[in-house]
């Protein structure tokens, strides 16, 4: 077997070892025997695959829904890339599309070619920020961050909690929400309820940066030296305290901007608690994508087929959505061993 | 601000909110004084209050504790091959392990009761003061187990050096092995807490952070037991404070609500201390 | 679970010259490396058996499978007659066997009580019983003559103290046999007679005893038996009262050592040492009085420019400890344009922390440092790279390459920004790897291409890529820490041929080496440190290995070297022990 055909086949088993776990599942709580069990899994995750890849709006829906994995994808691969794991990209994603929520409805009489671009930016400075904080304790401290990521999330919960039930909640509405962000800092996005948007381009934008960032570029360099060897890096006069503030802060603006996106585009304000948990699903995404731009691209399509298959899986045969959680968990164990084994043949 | 009911009112808050996360830090100490970062403590305390609510509600509520217990020793062997056999990252294994918890047992709740028409609840709570003074006492144990016994000390050497231990004919594996089913266990036992002691109900992903609070804790302590149980204790107490100051002081719950967190992160913060020597690598 | 210490498997009668130990035929692969090759061994009851060859001849993968680390592919192994299967150390400890290696294997953060009694703990149902446990490893150690610090953490000691507690630890455990992995790389001279007296007490109490070591001297010295490898071969076995160090140099080298062309650097320092015969011979008599010849290569002979400015100018340097203690005090040192500064010391004297200051990282409690006449102290590891302070850092693996990247990568390391490689945006690779595939021919290092990753190297070709990159682009100054450590002879000699290459084009080298063989080859100035301090430094042609050793446990460089060796105050305990005598305490 080649590299290459290995490189493919081990997310495929990684794969079939994750739903063949989801389907004894299904089958052990549906209350059917054991044969029609099975069925029940079956006609699940058939369910599942006709929601997200049956049909032209099945397909528009998973695009849209792979759109802020792909990004907080890219952002929890940069910072792993210089060994740090950030388990907090879904505060980063809330603070990020917090704030471009407000630089979106705040600003007036700014025409899109600006406004756009500064909304978007504003929720990859919150994103960046809130990611600057583990970054620099961890280079000044060295406080492990994920215990600060993690608790970065808690504060980034409550505190847009906070804002957008009180300083910047839109009164008109019932719900927990800002005001509508001014079309002239809207992402365009088709009409209809697939929510599929040009957020999407941005994305591969953003993949084909961090490709470049990682394999061309000096402080691509660096950020790699210093996840793979801190002491040689240190040695040879790599700053690796700002490397890693430096990649931290990359991978939290890239958080910011799924963020960004997903109010930019489809929600058109910041609505509490509108992440289903993008930021968590990343690490699985750039653990599947092998933490490589291309790979995470074509993991962030799969798990987006899931969460969007996942509805109507449970519109049609009553199977929870987490059942999709449970896949992603197993596909984590599966290929992060295969991970950790490739890295340690070198 | 208020009178001896609401001081004693607040120690007695305090010590069972405290209660869970003494048990995990408990969980976690035995985890990484072995070798092994066990950040899948808010997992395992997720499955165990899954599991001990859902046995308890059919077979009792000695029976929902013995397999909360059982549940939590699975995780810890699971993370043990995980990270011991198949190499894994530790924080990797831990991450997806409690991945599958928030989603397995969310999925559960949904599949099982929802269908049937239950209840995610059982009949009668277990007295609180039972968990109190379990996780008091199991402070007292630990303690001379990590430091009195052989075990302990082989433990403690896994967790210094796999190879010291190899060259003086201790297999590091199996002391990490046990560390981590004990591990498992405390921090299920903490879960079962939850779901059967303190509310009598399991909710969607109840153990809300705890696990990483618990975790938090370990670190504050230095990897002791003594010195993690001051640190459970301090951020039970900061709680209980929080849940009384709210509606009396002029300030947003939710910023309260974030107190315990940024206390922890400061407190990551300031206490510098070293972790076992061998903690998290990979050999 | 506890298994008595004092149980062993097998008692050694010394009267029956029945071999203890026989290793037959044993066949051993690593990945990409057959580490031994048909290798039989046999040592007899209560003596002192020495293993010799040079590095990668396979000694330590022999000890290895000896005990229980490794597990032979092919060959048998017999203890006390018996055959064996030692498939973990476990079951060597419960054979009899224990084994002091090359670096501790004592916990650090643990006591040195804990780490002896470990998985041997006297115990009442799995308590441990630490009062007894501490008189018994007491009364052990004052037995031997050795005193112990039980409750001291293991990391606190000094390396010496270490290996005799090592020892301790051992016979703790009930062996008869004792193996010890190159017991003297890391002990001054009067430490290492120390060790061999405390070995030769062992032997006559019946303890079987064998010793690793490239040093034929401490054959000669204390060996009765010695078995040569070469190349994961034995060679030949002999006794040292019919063989001679040229026969096992011979052996040990082999063909080589005819021709004139491969006088290498270890065959060279150890001819050198062959005619003092013995250990004592050797610490009273300086090679320098002998008028031993040394290759001239090799020598620190050369004329060193007269330039009034030293490229690199120490001053009352001090620098804090990992533990917050000063671990380097108010040092001051120069090298000049073109010439190697060697410091001997033993491991651990401060080397380390002072190469760290030079290089940039670590930062300074106090003094300065000035390159060509400009302070440096303050600068980042960065800016004095740009201005041309190169290192060879002591641990390869670790702090010398990052092993996934490229031999390419690993070269460019701390230069991604330069000019030359794009400017510090995007990076120009093909240049970057033209200039890899250059410097990989030009270094000689064996790899598959520059774009090869550094870790499928073999040890030798990995210090070739560190030491390629210190030379890379006309530096100032290089910081060379061990620079041949691993390399074969060969290897090693092209290191100093590079060295000597870029001293003629003026580079100021301070070399820091354990090896004193390699300190006198290739140095203009001797220095030693110990303890945090640096002794003194004397001109080569002045320098006597005898008043170095002297210097590395705390001598001063101001006695005549002719005088005789003195227990030193600070030092370590004199070679015999006095059971009753204070403990000296000093860590070295």
């Amino acid at each position: 077997m080649t590299a290459r055909m290995r490189s493919l086949a081990q997310p495929a088993i990684a794969l079939a070892l994750a739903f063949g776990v989801a389907a004894v599942l299904i089958a052990a709580t549906c209350g059917e025997p054991f044969p029609r069990s099975m069925n029940a899994a079956g006609e699940s995750f058939a369910a599942l695959f006709r929601g997200a890849f049956g049909d032209t709006n099945g397909l528009l829906r998973t695009l849209a829904k792979s759109t802020p994995l792909l990004l907080s994808g890219l952002a929890v691969t940069v910072a792993l890339r210089a060994g740090l794991f950030n388990i907090g990209a879904e505060g980063q994603l809330l603070v990020g599309g917090l704030a471009s929520a407000w630089a979106g409805y705040a600003l007036n009489g700014l025409p899109t070619v600006i406004h756009l671009p500064v909304a978007i930016a504003a929720g990859a400075s919150a994103g960046a920020l809130w990611a600057f904080v583990p970054g620099i304790l961890k280079a000044w401290r060295g406080t492990h961050e994920v215990i600060v990521t993690i608790m970065m999330n808690y504060i980034a919960i409550h505190l847009t909690h906070y804002l957008v039930n009180g300083p910047l909640r839109d009164p008109t509405t019932r719900q927990t929400a800002t005001p509508l962000v001014l079309p002239s800092a809207r992402i365009w996005s088709l009409p209809g309820s697939t929510n599929f948007s040009a957020g999407l381009f941005l994305a591969l934008a953003a993949a084909v940066a961090v490709a470049f960032l990682l394999r061309r570029t000096a402080l691509g360099f660096e950020i790699r030296a210093v996840g793979l060897g801190p002491d040689a890096a240190r040695a040879s006069g790599i700053p690796v305290g700002r490397t890693l503030v430096t990649a931290m802060c990359l991978s939290g603006a890239l958080a910011g901007v799924a963020g960004a996106v997903e109010v930019l585009a489809v929600h058109h304000r910041f609505l509490d608690q509108f992440s289903p948990g993008y930021g968590f699903d990343s690490i699985a995404v750039a653990l599947l994508g092998g933490l490589d731009a291309t790979g995470v691209t074509l993991a962030s399509l799969l798990f987006g087929g899931l969460k969007s298959g996942a509805n109507e899986m449970y519109t049609q045969t009553q199977t929870p959505v987490q059942i999709v959680g449970v896949v992603q968990a197993m596909v984590i164990l599966a290929i992060g061993v295969r991970y950790v084994r490739k890295r340690r043949a070198g | 601000m208020s009178g001896a009911f609401g001081s004693a009112g607040l120690l007695l808050a305090g010590l069972a909110l405290a209660a869970p996360l003494v048990l995990a830090a408990l969980g976690g100490i035995m985890s990484e004084r072995g070798g092994v970062v066990n950040i899948a403590l808010e997992g395992m305390m997720l499955t165990g209050a899954f599991t001990g609510m859902w046995v308890g509600q059919v077979y009792g509520n000695a029976a929902g504790i013995g397999a909360a217990l059982v549940s939590g020793l699975m995780l810890g062997i699971l993370h043990y091959v995980l990270t011991q056999k198949l190499r894994l990252n530790h924080i990797i294994s831990g991450v997806a392990i409690n991945l599958l918890a928030v989603n397995a047992t969310t999925y559960l709740v949904r599949a099982v009761f929802n269908v049937e028409g239950r209840e995610a609840k059982i009949a009668s709570a277990i007295p609180v003061g039972a968990f109190v003074g379990l996780s008091a006492l199991l402070v007292g144990v630990l303690h001379f187990v990590l430091y009195r016994t052989t075990f302990g000390l082989r433990l403690r050497c896994s967790g210094e050096s796999a190879e010291t231990a190899r060259m003086a004919g201790v297999n590091p594996f199996r002391y990490r092995l046990y560390g981590l089913m004990l591990s498992g266990i405390l921090a299920a036992s903490a879960g079962a807490y939850l779901s059967m002691s303190q509310t009598t109900r399991f909710s969607d992903n109840m153990v809300n952070g705890r696990g990483f609070i618990a975790l938090a804790a370990v670190v504050c302590g230095r990897w002791t037991p003594v010195g993690a149980a001051l640190a459970a204790l301090a951020f039970g107490f900061f709680d209980a404070l929080q849940i009384q100051l709210q509606g009396r002081v002029q300030m947003p719950t939710e910023f309260l609500q974030m107190l315990p967190y940024l206390f922890t992160i400061l407190a990551a913060m300031l206490l510098r201390s070293t972790p076992p020597a061998a903690l998290g690598r990979e050999e | 679970m506890t298994t008595n210490p004092q149980t062993a498997t097998y008692n050694p009668d010394p009267q029956l010259e029945v071999p203890v130990i026989q290793m037959a035929n044993i066949t051993k692969s690593f990945p990409g490396v057959v580490a031994n090759d048909d290798v039989s061994l046999a040592v007899r009851p209560g003596v002192i058996h020495a293993i010799v060859g040079e590095n990668g001849a396979g000694k330590s993968t022999l000890m290895g499978i000896l005990y229980g680390r490794y597990q032979p592919d092919e060959g048998r192994i017999r203890i006390g007659g018996n055959d064996v299967r030692i498939d973990s150390p476990a079951r060597a400890i419960a054979l009899g066997i224990g084994m002091v290696t090359q670096h501790t294997t004592m916990a650090p953060a643990l006591s040195v009580l804990e780490n002896t009694i470990l998985g041997a703990e006297p115990s009442i149902a799995g308590i441990v019983d630490s009062r007894a446990a501490a008189a018994r490893v007491t009364e052990l150690a004052r037995s031997l003559g050795i005193e112990i610090e039980p409750g001291r953490a293991a990391g606190k000691l000094s390396l010496a103290a270490l290996q005799k507690a090592e020892i301790v630890k051992a016979l703790y455990r009930g062996a008869t046999i004792l193996i010890l992995d190159e017991p003297t790389a890391t002990l001054a001279p009067l430490e290492a007679d120390a060790l061999f007296a405390l070995l030769h007490r062992l032997a006559e109490s019946g303890t079987t005893i064998i010793f690793i070591t490239h040093k034929l001297r401490e054959v000669m010295a204390h060996a009765s038996r010695v078995t040569v490898l070469r190349g994961g071969r034995s060679v030949g076995e002999r006794s040292i009262t019919e063989t001679d160090p040229d026969e096992l140099l011979a052996l040990m080298i082999g063909r080589r050592a005819a021709s004139p062309s491969a006088l290498t650097a270890l065959g060279a320092a150890e001819k050198r040492e062959e005619s003092t015969g013995s250990m004592g011979q050797w610490v009273n008599g300086s090679m320098a009085e002998q008028g031993e010849p040394v290759p001239a290569y090799l020598a620190g002979s050369r004329p060193i420019s007269d330039a009034a400015m030293p490229t690199l100018e120490v001053r009352g340097v001090s620098v804090a400890g990992t533990r917050g203690a000063a671990a380097i005090r108010q040092i001051s040192l120069s090298v000049m344009p073109g010439e190697v500064l060697g410091i001997a010391g033993v491991d651990g004297s401060g080397q380390r922390e002072l190469a760290e200051a030079i290089v940039g990282l670590r930062p300074l409690q106090s003094g300065s440092i000035l390159l060509d006449g400009e302070e440096i102290g303050s600068l980042s590891v960065g800016r004095r790279l740009r201005r041309g302070v190169t290192f060879i850092p002591e641990d390869r693996q670790r702090e010398g390459l990052i092993l996934d990247f490229a031999v390419a990568e690993n070269l460019l390391l701390g230069r991604q920004r330069r000019r030359e490689f794009g400017g510090g945006s995007v990076l120009d690779l093909p240049r970057i790897e033209a200039e890899g595939e250059e410097l990989v021919r030009a270094s000689r290092v064996k790899a598959p291409g520059a774009m090869a990753a550094a870790r499928g190297l073999s040890g030798g070709n990995q210090q070739k890529v560190v030491n390629a990159r210190a030379l890379r682009g006309s530096p100032r100054l290089l910081v060379a820490m061990q620079p041949t450590r691993g390399l074969d002879v060969d290897a090693a000699r092209f290191v100093y041929e590079q060295f000597r290459f870029a001293q003629d084009a003026g580079l100021a080298i301070l070399l820091f080496s354990l090896d004193l063989d390699e300190v006198f080859a290739i140095s203009n100035r001797i220095g030693a440190m110990f303890n945090g301090d640096l002794m003194g430094v004397v001109p080569r042609a002045q320098a006597s290995m005898e008043g170095i050793g002297q210097m590395m446990v705390g001598g001063s460089p101001a006695r005549p070297p002719a005088c005789p060796p003195t227990p030193n105050p600070g030092g370590d305990r004199p070679p015999i022990p006095n059971p009753g005598g204070e403990n000296s305490g000093a860590g070295i």
